[in-house]
C-alpha cells in the first residue's frame, strides 16, 4: 500500500514505515533504549533525504517520549533544574547543529556526514552491547572497574560555577551539564536521535546523580531538545514530513506497549543480545553502502 | 472514462469531413490530476481525429524542475558524494509518444524545431556551479530521468485507427513535478507538421495534502511550531490512554 509523502516527496508502503515504527517501539519496550537511532539508518535505506530523515526522526522522537516524560513528572523523577540547565546546552547545540547540517547540505555532504556518524555511533554502540550481552551470557559477572568512580571527584569539582541541585542531592559546576548539553544537541540536529544513549550513562557515572531520576531527567531533556530541534528543522530546512513523522509515532506508541508485555516474560540477556545484533548489523550495512562502488555514480534530488 | 472516449470516437466517426482539410482534433478524458496520499500514478487517454492520412506525435512536458545532482566520487576506500550541482531548467517530464519510430517521421532539422529529440530538454539548462564533465552530467540525467520513466520515447504508443482517428493512453508516474503540464499534439505527413494542437493538464496536490505542503513550504516555522505541538499532544494523549488501559 504505496503513499506519497508531501515533504520527502516520495512514495513509500505505509505497512513498512508502520513496521518501522512498531519495531524501534518494540525494541525500546522490551530493552528500554529510546531506538531514535534506527529510525534514521531504516528512513534513508528506503530513499528517504538523509536531511528530512533526521528532522522527522526528531519529531518522531518528540510524538514517544511526551508520554513517558508525562509518566516520570508525575511520579517526582524529573530533576527540574538540572533538566532546565542541560536544556540551555541542548538547545544552544541543536540550534547551532540545525545551521552546520544547513551549510552541510548547501555543499552536497549532510549525506556523508550523516553516514560516518552513524557507523561510528552504532558501531560503537552496538559491540558495547554485543560484548555486554555475551559477557552477561556466559555468566561472567566480574565487576567491571570504572575508572570515572575510582577517582571521580578529582577535575570537575574545582570548574567553576558550582551550583546545588537539590532533587539529585548534588554541587556541581554548571559548566558540566550545559557542555554536555551543546553536544547531545548537536547530535540531535544532525543524526535525529534522542541521545538518551548518551545522556543516561553520563548522568550515571559522571554526573553522579540518584538512579531514580536519571531516566526521567534524560526523558525531560530530549522531550524538549527534540521539540526544539523539529521546529528548527521544518523552519530552516523544510526537513519534517508530517506524514511520515505521525505514521512512526503511531506504530512506535503501539510497538512499545506490545514490547513492554513481551519483555517482561523474555529474559532480558537474550533480548539486549538481538537488540545488540540488529544495531551492529545497520552499521555494517551503512559501512557496506560506501565502501561498494555504486552501479550509478550519479544521483538526482528534487531541490528547493 | 474508457466508454465516453469510444463514444466521442464514434460520433467522430460519424461527421463527414466537408472541405479539403479537416482540422486536427484532440480531447483528454479528464484535465487534471488530483495528487493525494493515497496517488500512487495514473493514466490519461488523449484521442482525437486527424486530417487524413499521416503520422501523429505527442509530446508531453511538466514545467521545469529545480534538481540537484551529485557524483559519487572515490575517497580512500569509500565511495563518497561528490560536488553537488543544482540544475535548472529542465523539464521533470518529457514524454514523446508517436504512431511511428520519430526517425521515420522528419528529418533531424525538423525534429529538433519541434522539440521532438530528447536532447531538446537541455536546450534552457543551467548548472551551478558550472560541471567540469557537462557531457557526462547530461547523459546521467538522461539515464537516470529515463530510468524513472520521467523521460520517455515510445513509438508505438499512438494508435491509429482507419487512418482518421487516433488515441494514446499516457502514462502519468507516480512521483512527478506538479504545476501545469502541456500536452502537445502534431500531425506530420511527408517529414512536415502540418497541424498542431496544446491541451493543458493541471497536476496538482488537493484538499489536506495540498494545505499541508502549501503552508510547509511557505510558512515552514508556523508549520514546524503547529506541527511539533500536535504531535507533543498526540504522544501524551497516547501515552495517557494506554497507560490507564493497561493500569
Amino acid at each position: 500500500m504505496e503513499i506519497f509523502l508531501p515533504i520527502a516527496h516520495m512514495d513509500v508502503n505505509l505497512l513498512l514505515i508502520v513496521f518501522f515504527g512498531a519495531i524501534v517501539g518494540f525494541l525500546s519496550g522490551l530493552v528500554g533504549v529510546g531506538g531514535g537511532f534506527l529510525i534514521t539508518p531504516l528512513l534513508i535505506f528506503v530513499g528517504v533525504p538523509p536531511l528530512v530523515a533526521v528532522g522527522t526522526g526528531a519529531a518522531q522522537i518528540v510524538g514517544t517520549s511526551a508520554g513517558g516524560t508525562y509518566a516520570h513528572w508525575r511520579l517526582g523523577n524529573v530533576d527540574m533544574k538540572m533538566g532546565l540547565v542541560l536544556l540551555v546546552g541542548s538547545w544552544s547545540g541543536g540550534a547551532l547543529g540545525v545551521q552546520i547540517a544547513k551549510m552541510l547540505e548547501a555543499g552536497g555532504n549532510f549525506g556523508n556526514t550523516v553516514t560516518f556518524l552513524y557507523v561510528g555511533l552504532l558501531g560503537f554502540v552496538g559491540f558495547s552491547m554485543l560484548l555486554e550481552s555475551i559477557n552477561a551470557l556466559r555468566g561472567s559477572q566480574k565487576a567491571r572497574a570504572r575508572p570515572a568512580a575510582a577517582n571521580g571527584e578529582g577535575w570537575h569539582a574545582r570548574l567553576p560555577m558550582q551550583m546545588d541541585f537539590p532533587v539529585s542531592g548534588l554541587r556541581i559546576s554548571l559548566i558540566l551539564p550545559v557542555v554536555i548539553g551543546v553536544g547531545v544537541g548537536i547530535l540531535t540536529s544532525l543524526m535525529g536521535v534522542g541521545g538518551g544513549f548518551i545522556m543516561v550513562p553520563v548522568m550515571i557515572y559522571l554526573l553522579r546523580m540518584p538512579t531514580k531520576v536519571v531516566v526521567g531527567t534524560s526523558l525531560f531533556q530530549l522531550l524538549f531538545t527534540t521539540t526544539e530541534v523539529a521546529i528548527l528543522q521544518a523552519g530552516v530546512n523544510h526537513a519534517v514530513d508530517p506524514l511520515l513523522a505521525i505514521i512512526l509515532i503511531l506504530g512506535s506508541v503501539f510497538g512499545t506497549q506490545w514490547g513492554i508485555r513481551l519483555g517482561a516474560k523474555l529474559p532480558g540477556e537474550q533480548l539486549r543480545l538481538i537488540l545488540a545484533l540488529v544495531v551492529v548489523s545497520v552499521a555494517v550495512k551503512m559501512l557496506y553502502g560506501i565502501l561498494v562502488k555504486p552501479d550509478e555514480l550519479y544521483s538526482l534530488a528534487l531541490t528547493r | 472514462m474508457m466508454l465516453r472516449a469510444l463514444l466521442f470516437l464514434t460520433c467522430l466517426l460519424g461527421v463527414p469531413s466537408y472541405g479539403a482539410v479537416a482540422p486536427l482534433v484532440t480531447e483528454l478524458n479528464k484535465h487534471s490530476v488530483d495528487i493525494t496520499a493515497r496517488y500512487t500514478g495514473d493514466r490519461i487517454l488523449l484521442f482525437g481525429a486527424m486530417p487524413g492520412g499521416g503520422d501523429v506525435v505527442v509530446k508531453v512536458t511538466s514545467p521545469a524542475e529545480k534538481i540537484s545532482i551529485d557524483r559519487k566520487e572515490s575517497l580512500g576506500p569509500f565511495w563518497l558524494s561528490g560536488h553537488k550541482h543544482v540544475v535548472e531548467g529542465v523539464p521533470g517530464v518529457y514524454y514523446l509518444l508517436s504512431s511511428a519510430p520519430l526517425g521515420h517521421l522528419a528529418d533531424a532539422d525538423t525534429l529538433a524545431r519541434y522539440g521532438l529529440t530528447l536532447d531538446t530538454v537541455f536546450a534552457a539548462m543551467r548548472a551551478s556551479p558550472p560541471p567540469q564533465h557537462p557531457a557526462a552530467m547530461r547523459a546521467a540525467i538522461l539515464r537516470i530521468k529515463k530510468a524513472d520513466q520521467h523521460f520517455l520515447v515510445l513509438d508505438d504508443a499512438v494508435k491509429i485507427i482507419g487512418g482518421r482517428l487516433f488515441y494514446v493512453s499516457i502514462p502519468i508516474p507516480a512521483r512527478l513535478p506538479l504545476g501545469q503540464y502541456t500536452i502537445h499534439t502534431l500531425f506530420l505527413r511527408n517529414g512536415t507538421v502540418l497541424a498542431e494542437e496544446s491541451k493543458p493538464l493541471d497536476v496538482d496536490e488537493v484538499r489536506l495534502e495540498h494545505w499541508v505542503s502549501q503552508v510547509a513550504e511557505e510558512a515552514p516555522w508556523t508549520f514546524g511550531a503547529l506541527f511539533v505541538a500536535l504531535v507533543l499532544l498526540l504522544g501524551l494523549g497516547l501515552g495517557i490512554f494506554l497507560n490507564r488501559s493497561r493500569a
